[in-house]
């Protein structure tokens, strides 16, 4: 198999209730007089239908689209977060996700407490994190800061360690969303010498951004998310294209 | 039923994370203070004595030794309480990892069970020396401490699945559970014996399971004496059940957790 990740048929839908509430509440029921009706709120919204993709071993591949269009649907499909309703997922490798950094970090905790918590979720041994807990912390750039809890450090600092946590738990697969913005240009630089070097080594990754010039420079296969589906062009500067010239009309 | 073997799998696989979140469950709750984990012991023992100002000096209950019977009923209580209280909110409180990051969520319920579970028997020590002032004797009954913490460990994680899971879709279950926890309170016999219980209210005491539970720990530590291993039996049956479908129902209920919370 030389897919790292095939989508098919794939289709997913939301609750709209569940995007608001997901009830009625007794005040609106008795309000209504709708009082043992069954939930007025349901209705169904199509994110997406009937998506077909393969992404090949050892590929960066691009996502882009506007906002709701399904792009972090797709990674949470990917990382399992999410079933389909229909259609398959299949992934080959251990994904790890950057859907959010620092996810599960602790505020009262100090920085190597949660260097360790952090990897432990994204599914390290402890003591493979001790192995490479020099590692993290020096391409955080944390190391006066190592033993302070995390709610006294700035928002950057705090990207930075979870990027660093997450990189470096060394999946097969790296699922990053929207989250390279993060520190100052020269962590930024930092974030994409990684990324170039995961390339290099044959991992696969999946990149959701807004940033076209990040996408030209890392992927090579890009796909546009619009309207339910998917569509691309036979490269990825046409994939961009099209989708910039939809952006303008 | 592959589901339910599943479930448990997975807890078992993802032991280390449990234990890694256990340990900061019970670091974070005092992590700041500068009396840090003594309040594992200043609050039971706080608790204890504003329930004994009131019961037994204001209300003159008679029981003997007061202190160590309330406490041998008021510890486990308050893991179980605790628990439920945590439990029920813990997918909820979690949406941060559930909606990011893979892992089994029955994670999160079994964490909050633990964490309690480790601060009752941390605050077992405090008992132990109330016992020693009082020159109470503590004989071999006190390795039955071990199934019956285990009986309510069981008992405690079935409960906790099932609030947790159905808390995501009706989430006035918070606060159905917190009054529930309140009535139940008073209706085990924690603060008195259950032979002062007039007998018309019995049927009340014998359907709460902590009933039987808070029993076997005065039993132990008060009376001294060995648990009704019968009773306990039934109740460790009951407690798998309640255990079995609580897993079946999580199971059921899990896949749409990260949509709905």
């Amino acid at each position: 198999m030389n897919d790292a990740i095939v989508l098919e048929h794939v289709e997913k839908h939301f609750k709209k209730y569940a995007l608001k509430k997901n009830y009625s509440s007794f005040k609106e029921r008795l309000a209504h007089f709708n009082w043992f009706e069954k939930n007025p709120n349901k209705e169904y919204l199509e994110v997406l239908e009937d998506i077909n993709l393969s992404i090949r071993k050892g590929s960066t591949f691009g996502l882009i689209g506007n906002n709701g269009s399904g792009k972090s649907t797709i990674l949470k499909l990917i990382a399992g977060i999410y079933k389909p309703d229909k259609g398959r997922v299949m992934v080959d490798g251990r994904v790890s996700t950057l859907i959010e950094v620092g996810a599960g970090f602790h505020p009262e905790f100090t920085g190597r407490e949660n260097i360790f918590i952090n990897g432990i979720i994204l599914g390290l041994p402890k003591k493979e994190i001790k192995k490479r807990f020099d590692q993290i912390v020096a391409f955080a750039e944390l190391e006066d800061f190592i033993d302070a809890p995390v709610r006294t450090y700035s928002t950057g600092m705090y990207m930075r360690l979870g990027f660093s946590v997450a990189v470096n738990v060394d999946p097969d697969i790296l699922l990053i969303d929207e989250v390279l913005a993060v520190g100052d240009e020269s962590f930024q630089k930092k974030c994409i010498d990684k990324i170039t070097d995961f390339r290099n080594r044959g991992k696969t990754m999946i990149i959701v951004t807004h940033s076209m010039g990040m996408i030209k420079q890392l992927c090579d296969d890009a796909v546009w998310i619009h309207g339910r589906g998917i569509s691309k062009g036979s490269t990825v500067d046409d994939t961009i294209h099209a989708y910039q010239t939809s952006q303008k009309s | 039923m592959k589901r339910i073997v599943e479930h448990f799998k997975e807890l078992y696989k993802y032991r280390a994370l449990i234990n890694a979140l256990v340990v900061r469950g019970l670091k974070a709750r005092y992590r700041g203070s500068v009396l840090g984990f003594f309040w594992t012991f200043i609050n039971p023992f706080l608790l204890m004595l504003v329930y004994v100002f009131v019961f037994k000096v204001l209300m003159k209950n008679g029981i003997k030794n007061y202190s160590v019977f309330l406490f041998a009923g008021l510890l486990p209580w308050t893991w179980f309480s605790t628990a439920l209280t945590d439990g029920v909110n813990s997918i909820v409180g979690g949406s941060n990892l559930i909606t990011k990051v893979l892992f089994p969520p029955q994670v999160l319920p079994t964490v909050s069970v633990l964490v309690n579970m480790m601060n009752y028997i941390f605050s077992l020590p405090l008992l132990l020396l109330f016992m020693f002032i009082l020159k109470m004797d503590l004989g071999i009954s006190i390795i039955a401490i071990i199934p019956v913490i285990i009986i309510q460990l069981i008992l405690t994680e079935g409960l906790v699945l099932i609030i947790a899971a159905v808390n995501v879709y009706f989430r006035d279950l918070q606060q159905i559970v917190s009054n529930f926890l309140l009535l139940g309170f008073f209706v085990t016999p924690i603060i008195y014996q259950l032979s002062q219980v007039p007998s018309r209210y019995l049927i009340i005491f014998y359907m709460n399971p902590m009933t039987l539970l808070v029993r076997s720990y005065q039993w132990i530590f008060y009376y001294n004496i060995f648990p009704n291993w019968l009773h306990l039996s039934y109740l460790l049956i009951a407690s798998v059940v309640i255990l079995l479908i609580g897993a079946y129902l999580f199971e059921k209920l899990k896949e749409a957790f990260p949509e709905f919370i």
